[in-house]
């Protein structure tokens, strides 16, 4: 049986394939405005990859974005949940997920048998998620992708001091007018990033083990500023981080599926 | 003759000021550089008048930091209280709408700061959160307000950030709302949080307005309505007001 997830979120769209036991695909895109859109064309992209049809999903789940309206799933479960769901199946020994994604950031406590204990999440302001990247390599006239490996080659951070994204790229602007290295500002930008993320980590605490998922976790320079700010470890996962959310749908939907099997093994 | 100089984040202002009168003004774009807007305000002046006669230089703003040439510095605050009683002597608060920076402040009648409120650490309520949302809209802040006056449909924005708001207003876009209902939803949006930013001090009726923004009828006139004061426009050019402050300090520190 075949069971999917699709997660939809401000800059990008994935949808994860799993079978009985293992991860069959996964895509990641770039979002359209409309979710349902981003959800079919993912959906669409993924079955393409695997060789099958929508015809051969038993069931689908989806999270994020309009996720009530997407209508090809079966079913629709918080973004939230997915990712807790999904982080302790990549690695069970996973406490405390940190989500930066497109337009928010949430910090979720999962307990020891994966179920979610505590969230808290911010997507009242751009600092501390991947808009925040977005608007600093847009000023250093980068691909958001080109400023992990930047902030590696860092030795003396630049010191960014204001909070606000828009702020922070007319201090970059600064930076550079000034003949700072670009390397030493992505490092800057990463432990700037870092600050914001741990501020929002504190209000709900952290346990061991900790993984960031999301867009943002594929910046090295961000996970290692946020590990030494946090002063706990970030264990990488074995899946990519940006599925996480799609991976957790879809395993929810392969639960519901056998739960509806066996209720209705016990009603005949 | 003074030089004073209002090293904004987007604009570097200069005045020339003798007798305590405005001899000549300027205003050159800041490019991130203070140093060398500086140096292009001097080559202005040098075209105008002779620049051996500036006997004091006193800066202040967001560049003064950053500027090398012996200068004397003043806090923005000192600047804004400074010019407005200069304008109105009987002048006991300032609103200042600058471009990364609004400030609010109440002034006794010595012209002393007693309180006052900024708002540097967040986008929404500035210029820029203007300039971000009109590029958008591909219009520009002077126009916005003529443009406003079209609006023939209210749409409320809500949260508070430039960054999501600059997508809501892209979705806006391409879901055919007009430009000029837009364009009033932005201006109500940044009259509402500077109207926020104002009451949380104790205002007398006398405000004057100054910085960049003050131009901008819709947003004056907002701001008045909502916390029910008068404001009066500083001087002939509002932005002035910090580079007029700055070079009326000069005859304070003598």
């Amino acid at each position: 049986m075949i069971f999917a997830g699709v997660d939809v979120g401000s800059m990008t769209a994935e949808a994860v394939l799993i079978g009985d036991g293992e991860l069959l695909a996964s895509t990641v895109l770039v979002a359209t405005p409309n979710p349902v859109t981003s959800a079919t064309i993912v959906m669409d992209t993924v079955l393409a990859q695997a060789g099958l049809h929508a015809h051969d999903i038993t069931y689908c789940v989806s999270t994020g974005y309009g996720r009530e309206r997407i209508p090809f799933a079966n079913h629709d479960i918080s973004e939230i949940s997915c990712h807790g769901k999904g982080a302790f199946w990549a690695d069970p020994g996973i406490r405390t997920i940190i989500d930066v994604g497109g337009q928010d950031c949430k910090v979720i406590r999962i307990d020891a048998t994966g179920d979610l204990r505590d969230f808290v999440m911010n997507d009242k302001c751009a600092a501390g998620t991947g808009r925040f990247l977005e608007g600093v390599a847009r000023t250093m006239a980068v691909h958001v992708s080109e400023l992990g490996p930047m902030a590696l080659g860092g030795v003396d951070p630049v010191p960014i001091t204001s909070i606000c994204t828009v702020f922070t790229q007319f201090d970059v602007l600064t930076f550079l007018a000034e003949g700072r290295s670009r390397e030493d500002i992505g490092l800057g930008v990463a432990e700037a990033l870092a600050v914001r993320i741990n501020r929002l980590v504190k209000r709900v605490g952290v346990e061991d083990r900790v993984c960031i998922t999301g867009g943002v976790a594929k910046n090295e320079g961000v996970v290692r500023a946020t590990a030494k700010v946090l002063g706990h470890e970030i264990c990488p996962l074995r899946v990519d981080p940006q599925i996480v959310g799609a991976l957790g749908a879809a395993l929810f939907a392969r639960e519901r599926c056998e739960k509806q099997n066996a209720e209705g093994r016990q009603a005949s | 003759m003074i030089l004073g100089c209002d090293i904004g984040s987007s604009v570097t202002k200069a005045v020339l000021m003798q007798d305590r009168s405005v001899v000549t003004s300027l205003r050159v774009p800041t490019d991130a550089h203070p140093d060398k807007a500086m140096e292009r305000v001097l080559a202005t002046l040098c075209e105008r008048c002779s620049i051996d006669d500036i006997q004091e230089t006193v800066i202040t703003g967001w560049g003064e930091p950053r500027v090398s040439r012996p200068h004397t510095a003043q806090s923005i605050l000192s600047s804004l209280a400074r010019a407005s009683q200069w304008d109105r002597p009987a002048c006991r608060a300032v609103l200042c709408l600058g471009a990364q920076n609004t400030a609010v402040l109440s002034v006794n009648d010595k012209g002393r700061v007693m309180e006052y409120r900024m708002n540097d650490k967040c986008a929404s309520g500035c210029g820029k959160f203007l300039e971000i949302m009109f590029e958008a809209l591909a219009i520009t802040v002077e126009d916005s307000a003529a443009i406003a006056t079209g609006s023939d449909k209210h749409i409320a924005l809500s949260g508070q950030c430039a960054v999501f708001y600059e997508s809501d207003v892209v979705s806006l876009i391409n879901g055919g709302e007009s430009v000029a209902n837009i364009t009033e939803a932005i201006l109500e949006a940044v009259t509402r949080t500077v109207a926020t930013l104002c009451k949380k001090i104790k205002l007398s009726d006398a405000i004057v307005v100054g910085g960049g923004l003050a131009n901008n009828r819709r947003v004056v006139d907002g701001i008045g309505d909502l916390i029910r004061r008068p404001l009066h426009l500083f001087g002939k050019e509002p932005d002035l007001i910090g580079a007029i402050g700055a070079a009326l300090g000069a005859e304070a520190t003598r």
